[in-house]
């Protein structure tokens, strides 16, 4: 037992009540994010150069890299929903639906990936696993703002598991960076496909989770005074 | 009735975000019973339902952000009381697990005497569990949970060695625990 009467808490309660703002539709929180990530893709091509090779035949030719891109953007959608809606409580239905499609997504990526691997194209110049990091850095770069966005969300909402919820985010956040990275990069190797492309969310989701986590609870308002 | 309900609740949730305490003490005076009622129908342990309750409006006043007018009310403060259920059972359970693991392993003093049964009073959630279970399961359960017995004194009982015993109450708790989630998800899903 707590050890308190519930008339306490009441009184307790209510003398810490503070005016709150309440939380932005779930839908503006998405197309925000979706736009903090469009504006790093810009900003990043503006920057260096490199931007989607949607206009080369050759991309929309390969079914591998195309397979990788559908895959990616339903992780990414799937995880940035779950873990949007996992701040808002009674939006269960829709997290788990966003959690299935990023799993069912997760799970074609690994298949991907080993196609790629098995396939046995030719790997960079650098060695197996070259530009693979490259990749991966680039992408999670890509990533920041719409994580950051999402972790906004995450701290003004009620997530009932903060750290599986910041997991989330990381990983549609990296999953959005990662469909970008994608779209830009020519690299046709297998491992290079695996470890930079298609593994990136589920690794960012695992690298990132406290990280984000802890940056959700530094956001949050004071739950009462002592 | 519910509709005139749920649109008070909902005008008083608004004016609780604004940071009025007349409405918040009216949201409260109304919510404390309609949960006490909501949580003991499906505690386990109806004994902690004070408790979920106390959670349950700590809950309601962290996450009074995250509520927006234009969504029903009750939905959303079920979800919330459906979240503490869920903790407060699966504290239990794992509490109760650590119970048997601590005999298992010796560490609990043996009851001397003779044990008298003291069954708690048990939710019809747990007992429709606890009657899913295979008996020998189930046996394994009652004899060291509901009865009090040292897993050497139920295995004497139950005529099976303590490491069989161990393990059948060990997969008992496990299928209870499984069926009393798949039951909140059904009813979460509704």
């Amino acid at each position: 037992m707590t050890g308190r009467s519930t008339e306490d808490l009441v009184q307790q309660l209510v003398r810490n009540l503070r005016p709150v703002k309440p939380i932005a539709r779930l839908r503006v929180a998405a197309a925000g994010t979706l736009a903090l990530w469009i504006a790093a893709v810009v900003a990043t091509g503006w920057l260096t150069g490199t931007w989607p090779r949607f206009g080369e035949a050759v991309f929309w030719l390969d079914p591998l890299a195309l397979a990788i891109l559908l895959g990616l953007g339903v992780v990414a959608a799937g995880a940035v929903v779950a873990a949007l809606a996992s701040a808002v409580p009674g939006r269960e239905r829709l997290v788990r639906a966003g959690g299935i499609g990023a799993g069912i997504a997760a799970v074609w990526l690994i298949g991907c990936g080993i196609c790629a691997v098995g396939g046995g194209a030719a790997e960079s110049a650098g060695g197996l696993f070259a530009g693979c990091v490259s990749c991966l850095l680039h992408a999670v770069v890509l990533a920041i703002p719409a994580a950051l966005a999402a972790s906004f969300y995450l701290s003004r909402g009620a997530p009932r598991h903060r750290l599986f919820a910041s997991g989330v985010a990381a990983a549609g956040a990296a999953g959005l960076g990662a469909l970008a990275v994608h779209a830009t990069c020519s690299a046709v190797g297998g491992f290079h496909l695996l470890l930079g492309h298609c593994l990136t969310p589920m690794i960012a989701g695992l690298v990132f989770a406290l990280p984000l986590a802890v940056l959700v609870q530094r956001w949050s308002p004071a739950a009462i005074e002592p | 009735m519910g509709d005139e309900r749920e649109a008070r609740w909902r005008n008083w949730m608004v004016a609780v975000q604004a940071g009025e305490t007349p409405a918040y003490e009216k949201l409260l005076a109304e919510l404390i019973p309609y949960l006490r009622r909501f949580i003991q129908r499906r505690l386990i342990n109806a004994a902690t339902a004070e408790d979920v309750v106390q959670n349950v409006l700590f809950s309601i006043h962290r996450a009074r952000g995250s509520y927006r007018a234009e969504r029903r009310f009750t939905p959303w403060l079920h979800a919330i009381a459906r979240n503490a259920i869920i903790d407060q059972a699966r504290q239990q359970l794992r509490r109760s697990q650590r119970e048997v693991s601590l005999e298992a392993d010796g560490v609990a003093e043996p009851s001397a005497a003779p044990v008298e049964p003291a069954r708690e009073r048990l939710s019809p959630e747990l007992e429709g569990a606890l009657g899913a279970l295979p008996d020998a399961q189930r046996e394994a359960v009652e004899l060291i949970h509901l009865h009090g017995y040292s897993v050497a004194e139920a295995a004497e009982r139950a005529g099976a060695t303590q490491a069989a015993l161990k393990v059948r109450a060990h997969r008992g708790y496990r299928a209870m625990r499984a069926h009393i989630e798949a039951l909140r998800l059904e009813e979460g899903g509704e």
